[in-house]
């Protein structure tokens, strides 16, 4: 098979695995729960600031900023859950293919001749994100938000 | 397995397990991820050690070689800081909770910090003790978060909030937050001198000098060491321009993301070559980590974690400082 199909046709199936997998095991929960957290801590030092308790100001900062990090960890177990099987595919192509599997015929500025696994897998990942994934997330449940 | 091009050889299993460890003590402890990634690259899997000969092997000099290793190990940290960005900007986005004027101003000053850091000379020895002080400084602040000096200060600040938060329920009528959200923010006023901006309904006064100077300095340091900056725009945005933590997150992870990604692409323009392969089984056990850490942490005392942490912190500091090799001592 042309090396071309087979880096767009891994950018579509483990697009579509990587959406299926954060959805199953993704910490949408907590992360709204920390995101509250963060959001009444702000609420509450402002008003500290307001009324000039500069002492119960920094005390709701530090809160914050604790809620802050467990915000983003959550985050980036999500994060790191749906992107890891990219980085995966991409290290198995990235032994496969060595030399650009789309050749342009000239050259382009900023291109040059063809473009090589990375860039082919990475606009093939994102198209195939935006025109099919983001439609079918609607309808089935599996992908994310049905209604 | 062989690794391709970074040259190792290393069981795939033990790389998945150091990623579980990575992203079990970053979800625990909210801490040192960059460093345990270095440290896996460094120590375990001698990527310092092992990249220089392959790439000398395939006619590279070893001035080249050594630098292209450097390079690759920051682009490495960097790939691992930048997955939060990238899920989150969109999110956040969406959500208008990035206040774009602010994030507009550190950004450009991120943007040449970021240009320029990876362009300071630094040799692979130097890299590692410079790495090697962050490691044994973050060390050393957890070594002081397990002490009862800061568990009873923060005991305090949160016995003092508490009281003062049930005050202000009784007084005040609560705000209705969404309908703040769908007003985003606005520009008031611009000017060189200050910029002045309502965000979900308050008003903020900055200065877009202080700001861009600020993401200037920060990205420099990131970008040199392979960091995403985060652990040091929070506390500036935090405190240098009194900003409340909601937006305080949603601004700087923006930053995070322009000043890895422009850091990744000077690493790259300079010659480093991800191993994609190295960081995928990495990433696939931080993953792993990071699911597992909130679950197991509710049974032990997080203490005993950070009191691990700041050990081996601590240690591979010194060592990274070559305090040991100084020493004599052959660890």
């Amino acid at each position: 098979m042309e090396p071309i199909i087979v880096v767009m046709l891994t950018a579509c199936v483990i697009t579509t695995l990587s959406a299926i997998l954060s959805k199953s095991v993704g910490k949408e929960k907590e992360m709204n729960k920390w995101s509250g957290e963060i959001k009444r801590c702000s609420d509450l030092s402002s008003d500290a600031e307001k009324v000039g308790r500069r002492d119960i100001y920094t005390a709701f900062q530090k809160q914050g900023n604790e809620a802050l990090h467990k915000y983003f960890a959550a985050l980036y177990c999500e994060a790191v859950i749906e992107i890891f099987p990219h980085v995966l595919a991409l290290g198995v192509l990235q032994k496969l293919y060595t030399q650009d599997v789309l050749h342009f015929g000239f050259s382009i500025w900023l291109f040059g001749p063809g473009i090589g696994f990375f860039g082919v897998y990475f606009v093939s990942a994102l198209v195939f994100h935006f025109a099919v994934l983001k439609k079918l997330k609607k309808k089935l449940p599996i992908l994310g938000t049905a209604k | 397995m062989d690794f391709i091009i970074s040259g190792i050889h290393a069981n795939p299993i033990w790389i998945v397990f150091w990623g579980i460890i990575t992203g079990y003590v970053f979800s625990t402890v909210g801490a040192a991820g960059a460093c345990l990634t270095l440290i896996g690259q460094v120590t375990l899997f001698k990527i310092d050690k092992i990249m220089p000969q392959h790439l000398m092997s395939q006619g590279m000099d070893q001035a080249a070689a050594k630098a292209t290793t450097k390079n690759t190990m920051k682009v490495h940290n960097l790939m691992a800081v930048i997955l939060s960005p990238i899920i989150a900007v969109p999110k956040y986005f969406k959500e208008k909770r990035v206040a774009i004027p602010l994030a507009l101003c550190v950004a450009s000053g991120v943007v040449f910090g970021a240009l320029i850091g990876p362009q300071i000379p630094m040799s692979l020895s130097a890299y590692k003790f410079w790495f090697g002080i962050i490691t044994f400084v973050i060390g050393l602040r957890l070594a002081y978060e397990t002490t009862n000096v800061y568990r009873q200060k923060k005991q305090k600040l949160t016995e003092v909030s508490k009281n003062f938060e049930a005050r202000v329920k009784e007084m005040k009528q609560t705000k209705n937050w969404d309908a703040l959200a769908t007003e985003g923010f606005k520009v008031d006023n611009f000017s060189i001198k200050e910029l002045t901006f309502t965000f979900w309904g308050q008003q903020f006064t900055i200065s877009p000098v202080v700001a861009a100077l600020g993401g200037f300095c920060i990205a420099i340091i990131a970008s040199m060491f392979g960091l995403g900056g985060g652990f040091m725009l929070v506390p500036y945005l935090a405190s240098v321009f009194v900003l409340p933590m909601f937006m305080v997150s949603g601004t700087s992870i923006l930053i995070v993301l322009v000043n890895s990604v422009v850091a990744i692409g000077s690493y790259l323009a300079k010659g480093a070559t991800p191993d994609f392969m190295y960081i995928g089984f990495f990433l696939a056990g931080v993953a792993g980590g990071s699911y597992l850490g909130p679950i197991f942490s509710k049974y032990y005392k997080e203490k005993y974690l950070r009191w691990l942490l700041a050990a081996v912190l601590l240690f591979y500091g010194l060592r990274f400082m070559g305090v040991w090799k100084a020493l004599g001592l052959g660890i």
